[in-house]
Parts: structure tokens; C-alpha cells; sequence
């Protein structure tokens, strides 16, 4: 009887399976991607998922990528991670034995991105991401086919510093820290910034660190208020930043000056706030006024197709798959190595601005800094940037 | 119910089933040896997963089949073992078998640990009592940066090549399976499903049952924790909102409920059920969660004993069981 089940089950195994193997043709050139379209990180997703879609929809109605001599389309594999590293590790694997994709691009925040380049790194299949801080990327390990353009940390978490410098804004110069213990909330809040504040001359008058996911923030909030902290500084993502704004208001805290990277970037967390976001500062490394080839029709795409405001991850996930493509297209080849050579070679300004890896595979996009004003996004610095005033102190 | 599938030893019948039970293991470990001789490295990722998610399930099934301890805290000893196994390869060079030995060494110990607390609850008390150890794990672990916090663990030289991981969570699943079946082929069977079905009544018959419950936690425990070590060990980068996520644990109850609660064959037909649809549907992500669910729904509705129970109950099986 056990063989009788045995064989029925391997049977229906083998016809799944079967059935379940994509069905590519055989000339085209197949990239694969694990996104987190749905769970926490969603709103990331679906985002990089149109920048995706769209570069590759481009290249196609251009004919494709000559390999070889003859003209090939281009085919986007996407998988849902769910926001679990496991998955896009998973998804990647897949997607590399499965799909025989030749190259990958990335997922977003570092650990989905980590979890996924480290299956392609060992596979010698390239990626090229975005999404995933440079700081927090080199720390991984010294990459040889994975590729990164994002923001650099060190220059984000100047931003604030530079921009209350130049704009001339007026404080007592006592500074609350508040971050995340997250990759990035680590290095930016817990080293970057106490190091910035001596440099420019101001006092930490408190540095606290949360769990990511914490929604308490009343006594980390009191306690910069009896001090007496003018400036601000938090690292952490959407759902705390609005906690923290919340419960400031509830708290009658007002700082001169509040910056949240990370969890301001969003145009949800405007939306949570409304009002209340006023006046509240972030680092961008995106914006469609910004003048780099495209920017503003990738935004006016975005909001035209989809009906919804446009975000920075649509620029770094469109550009970094123009650069694979690109890189496909230069390699003449389907060949890993070949393509893996060709993103090498970068050096090309995209919508996101001019890119060039260096040898730690990364390339630094540029900073501005944002403030939302009546639910948009302003660029305040840098001067040669701007698109609005600064709104000072915090309204 | 077929007692050649339901783990329940008959005198006479149970040394022989047992015994061709164990040599379709040894034989089974010899043919699968040499998988990666000849597969490619999809159906070696496959297996890996089938792998993992068996040593999973084998526990789950003795825990909650056996002796009706219904754990929602799986992913405790698994995220446990995946920081173990990081740690002994990362700080002291240990070899992934030995470091895999520890992880299952700390899951017991730490099942151990808890079970006084634990057992105190029973039924659904005992199943939220679980959940809540590992929502405590997963926050210690987020704010103790000598864990690396939210950041996690990441390996510092590169895991071993595929083929070699396939063989060392074969071998673990082999073991896994092997256990279980000294478990159930044995009196050990009837001691745990008299705990499970009347723990009072056992208690007068002279069995302990905090020693019997005791014994079914730590070797499920132990298992989940060598799991989850060689699956960090695969992944090469570990964080805690990963590897001690509830995802684990729901994955494992569904496929035990899907394969068959109590049941011998449960655990494979299940992880082998999860993974084929699994891939089945990869490219359909919101139709894999909604078939799964009407799947579980369905299942637990019409076929509580699940595939397995449903399959000996098929005529065509039936009359071969006569």
C-alpha cells in the first residue's frame, strides 16, 4: 500500500513540477528579480517593480539587445520575497537554477538585498542593485559580481549638518539622536552623526536607540524635551517615524529643526501626517527636478500610469536596470562574466545622475535635502538644487 | 486507519515494520547520496528545502501528533539554531557537523529551560505559550547588538558548495526520520499518544508525563535547531525578523495538517506537497497564498487525517490494504 501511495505522490510531485517550469523562448534573454511586493516592505516593492517594468519595457520596443548579431527581447522574471530574507533567498536560487537567468537586479533594504546577492555572488551571476545603502553593502563582504548605486551614509547623514550650516538656521545647538538598531540606523545615529555634531559644533544632549519595530517613544521624546534639544535627528523607517511626529504633537515637543531619514521619504508618511508633516526634513537622492536625462518624465510617467505620487525608488531601480541592460548590450553576450565586465565599465549619467562603480562595486548617488511643505516634497538644499524655501523653524 | 502509516505499534507486526521501516531509510540515504552526482543545482536547491522542511515537520508531527503539544514557537529553535551555527563558524572555525551537533545540543537545552514554564499550560494555553517564546527570542535578539540587533549575523567565509549542503541536511533528515521512527515503531509510540489523549489517565497508569512531553519537546526542539542552523548556514546572512519569524512555524503546522496530523508519512507528503506548489505557483504569488489557504480550509474540513489519511481511505488503496 506504502508504494501504491508512494508512487501516486512522486507522480503528482513530478506533474506539479512539471507544469510548473516557466515556459521562456529559448532566444530570449531572461534577468529575474525577488521583490518584496507584498508584507511590511510592499510599498518599496511595487515601486521598483515599475522601474523594473519599465526599463525593460523600453529596451523591448527598441527591438531588444543584439547578441551575438540578432536582436533578443528581454524578459523580467519577478518574484514576491514577501518581505522575508529567506524568500528572496529562495526566489533567487530559483530564478538562477530554475529560469537560467543571466543576470539578477535587486531587492531593497539591506537585508532582502544581502540575503539575495549572496546566492547570485556564489552562482557568478551579476546583480545590479539599488536600495541598499553603500556603507551597509561593503560591510557584507568584498563583492565581485554584485553591484550597488545608492546613497552614500556618510554623506546622508551630513546632509542636515550642511544644510543648517548654509540655510544659516538659528539654534541653541542641543542635539537629540534617536535611532533604530537596523543596519543603517546603527551606523548613521550611532556613529556618524554624534561624530558630525562635534564637527559642527553642536551638543549631544541625548543619543537613544530603539528596536526597529518599537511604537513607544513617549520617554525617549520627554526626555530630549527637558533637555532642551532644539535639533532632531532620527533614523528610522515609515511606521515609527509617524509614531514619533504623533506622539511628539501629543507630547507639545517642537523642536527648531526635526530631520527623520529613512521613514520621512515616502510620500505615505505625508499623507499619515498630513499637517503635521510640515516642515519636517529628509535626505533625498532623488527628485524629478533634479537634471539628469529622464527625471522628470519618469515621475510624470509613474504618476500618469499609475495615478499615484511618485517616490525616489523608482529612479535607482529604473536606473540600475538600465545599467544591467546596458551592460547586456555592451557584452554582446549572454555570457555572466562578459556582462559582469560590461557593468564594470559604467560610466554613464543616468536618471538618478552620473554612475561609476568603484572598486568596491558601489556608486554614490548625489544627496539633497527635502522638507515636506503641504504634502510635497521641496528641495531646500543644496542651493544649486532648491526648488522651494526652507519652512524654519519647525511650524 | 492503516497501521502500516499510523504510528502505532502492534506486538509482532512492530519489530518488522519497523525494521523494513528503517532499511527504506538506509536505503533511500544511499540512493539520494548520489543525487548530486547527476541533478543540476535546481532540483539540489529543491531537495535542500524538502530537506529542511522535513527535519521540521518529523518534530512538529511527534510533538503535536504524538504527543499533543500543538508549538507555535518552532521558529524559537530554529532562528536559536541559526545564530548558533553563525556563532561556532564564525568566532571559532568550527566544522558545520559539529556545529550543527552544538545547535542541536542548545535547542534541547533550551527546550529544557522552558518546559517547566510551558508545561504548566496545556491545550491552547501551551500553543500561545510557545508563540510568546518566540516573539521573546526575536526581540532579544533585535536589541542585544552582540547579536549584530536588527542588523543579524552575516558568515564570514563562503558555506560549503551546494552539493555538499545537500548531502549534510540529507544526512539530517535521514537522522530525523530514523528518530522519529525508533519513536513511533517502539512502546515509546503508545506511551506519548496515552499523554496525548488523557494526560490525567496516563498519570494513573504509573507514565509521567512531564518526562514523556519533556522528551518529545527537546527532540522536536533539537531537530528545528539543527534546521535551522544548516539553512543560516545556506544563507550566509542571518537577521532576526527572518529567522525567528512566525512564517516558520505556520509553514511547518500547515504541512503536517496538509500531509496528515499523527501520521508516519505526514511530514514528507506534506514538505513535499509545500514545496512542489510552492513552485508550482511561484510566478502567481497572491493565487500560491490563496490555494494554500483554501487547501488548509478544505483539508481540515473534509480530510482531518490530510492527504495521507485521505489517500488510505481511496477504494483502489483500500482494497490493496485488504
Amino acid at each position: 500500500m506504502k508504494h501504491h501511495i508512494g508512487k501516486s505522490l512522486a507522480a503528482a510531485a513530478a506533474a506539479t513540477l512539471a507544469l510548473s517550469i516557466g515556459v521562456a523562448f529559448a532566444d530570449d534573454i531572461v534577468i529575474g528579480a525577488s521583490l518584496p511586493l507584498s508584507g511590511p516592505l510592499a510599498g518599496f516593492g511595487s515601486f521598483q517593480q515599475w522601474g523594473y517594468k519599465r526599463a525593460v519595457d523600453q529596451v523591448n520596443r527598441a527591438g531588444g539587445i543584439a547578441i551575438n548579431g540578432a536582436k533578443q527581447q528581454v524578459k523580467l522574471i519577478i518574484r514576491d520575497d514577501k518581505t522575508d530574507p529567506n524568500a528572496t533567498a529562495s526566489n533567487t536560487e530559483t530564478l538562477i537554477s530554475r529560469d537560467r537567468v543571466v543576470a539578477m537586479l535587486g531587492s531593497c533594504t539591506p537585508a532582502l538585498v544581502h540575503a539575495g546577492a549572496l546566492v547570485s555572488e556564489r552562482a557568478k551571476k551579476p546583480m545590479v542593485t539599488g536600495c541598499d545603502p553603500l556603507e551597509a553593502f561593503k560591510s557584507v563582504r568584498k563583492w565581485n559580481y554584485v553591484w550597488d548605486l545608492f546613497f552614500h551614509e556618510p554623506e546622508l547623514a551630513a546632509v542636515p549638518f550642511k544644510a543648517m550650516a548654509d540655510l544659516g538656521v538659528k539654534t541653541n545647538k542641543k542635539l537629540a539622536i534617536w535611532h533604530d538598531n537596523g543596519p543603517d540606523g546603527q551606523v548613521i545615529g550611532g556613529k556618524i552623526w554624534p561624530a558630525l555634531a562635534k564637527e559642527f559644533g553642536y551638543e549631544v544632549v541625548q543619543n537613544s536607540e530603539f528596536p526597529i519595530d518599537n511604537s513607544q517613544f513617549t520617554s525617549v521624546i520627554a526626555e530630549a524635551k527637558s533637555r532642551g534639544a532644539e535639533v532632531v535627528l532620527v533614523d528610522a523607517i515609515t511606521p515609527q517615524a509617524i509614531a514619533i511626529r504623533k506622539q511628539m504633537a501629543s507630547a507639545g515637543y517642537m523642536p527648531k529643526v526635526l530631520n527623520i531619514e529613512k521613514g520621512a521619504e515616502p510620500v505615505q508618511f505625508a499623507e499619515a501626517l498630513g499637517k503635521l508633516s510640515d516642515g519636517i526634513l529628509v535626505g533625498g537622492y532623488w527628485d524629478p527636478a533634479f537634471p539628469y536625462p529622464g527625471a522628470a518624465d519618469l515621475a510624470k510617467a509613474f504618476e500618469s500610469e499609475t495615478k499615484l505620487t511618485s517616490s525616489q525608488h523608482i529612479a535607482d531601480s529604473y536606473a540600475a536596470a538600465q545599467v544591467l541592460l546596458d551592460a547586456i548590450t555592451a557584452a554582446g553576450s549572454t555570457d555572466s562574466e562578459k556582462i559582469n565586465a560590461a557593468i564594470a565599465k559604467t560610466d554613464k549619467s543616468y536618471v538618478v545622475g552620473p554612475v561609476k562603480f568603484d572598486e568596491n562595486h558601489t556608486a554614490k548617488l548625489p544627496i539633497v535635502s527635502l522638507q515636506w511643505q503641504s504634502g510635497k516634497a521641496v528641495i531646500i538644499w543644496p542651493k544649486s538644487a532648491k526648488t522651494g524655501d526652507v519652512l524654519f523653524p519647525l511650524p | 486507519m492503516s497501521d502500516a502509516i499510523v504510528s502505532s505499534p502492534r506486538v509482532g507486526s512492530a519489530s518488522t515494520g519497523g525494521l523494513v521501516e528503517v532499511a527504506v531509510l538506509v536505503g533511500a540515504l544511499g540512493v539520494l547520496w548520489f543525487v548530486p552526482d547527476f541533478a543540476g543545482d535546481y532540483w539540489l536547491q529543491l531537495g535542500f528545502r524538502t530537506c529542511v522542511y522535513l527535519v521540521l515537520a518529523q518534530g512538529w508531527n511527534l510533538m503535536a501528533g504524538s504527543a499533543g503539544l500543538v508549538s507555535l514557537g518552532t521558529s524559537s529553535f530554529i532562528g536559536l539554531g541559526a545564530y548558533a551555527a553563525l556563532g561556532l563558524l564564525n568566532r571559532v572555525g568550527a566544522p558545520l557537523p559539529l556545529a550543527l551537533l552544538i545547535c542541536a545540543t542548545a535547542g534541547g537545552v533550551l527546550a529544557a529551560l522552558v518546559s517547566p514554564a510551558l508545561f504548566r499550560l496545556r491545550g491552547l494555553y501551551f500553543t500561545v505559550g510557545t508563540l510568546a517564546l518566540a516573539e521573546l527570542l526575536r526581540l532579544l535578539m533585535v536589541n542585544v547588538s552582540a547579536f549584530g540587533g536588527a542588523t543579524g549575523i552575516i558568515l564570514q567565509e563562503d558555506p560549503p558548495a551546494l552539493p555538499v549542503l545537500f548531502r549534510y541536511v540529507l544526512v539530517l533528515a535521514f537522522l530525523a526520520s530514523l528518530t522519529i521512527t525508533l519513536c513511533t515503531r517502539t512502546r515509546v509510540s503508545v506511551i506519548l499518544r496515552a499523554v496525548r489523549d488523557d494526560e490525567d489517565a496516563a498519570a494513573q497508569m504509573g507514565i509521567r508525563p512531564y518526562r514523556v512531553k519533556l522528551g518529545a519537546f527537546v527532540l522536536a526542539s533539537a531537530l528545528a535547531a539543527m534546521a535551522g542552523g544548516i539553512q543560516a548556514a545556506k544563507l550566509g546572512a542571518i537577521e532576526p525578523y527572518g529567522m525567528f519569524g512566525l512564517q516558520w512555524s505556520i509553514d511547518v503546522l500547515s504541512m503536517v495538517i496538509i500531509g496528515g496530523v499523527g501520521l508516519r508519512l505526514g511530514p514528507l507528503v506534506g514538505a513535499l506537497f509545500v514545496v512542489a506548489l510552492g513552485e508550482a505557483l511561484a510566478d502567481y504569488p497572491e493565487a500560491h497564498t490563496a490555494i494554500a489557504g483554501v487547501i488548509l480550509i478544505v483539508l481540515i474540513r473534509f480530510a482531518p487525517q490530510g492527504i495521507v489519511g485521505l489517500a488510505v481511505k481511496l477504494p483502489l488503496i483500500g482494497r490493496v490494504q485488504a
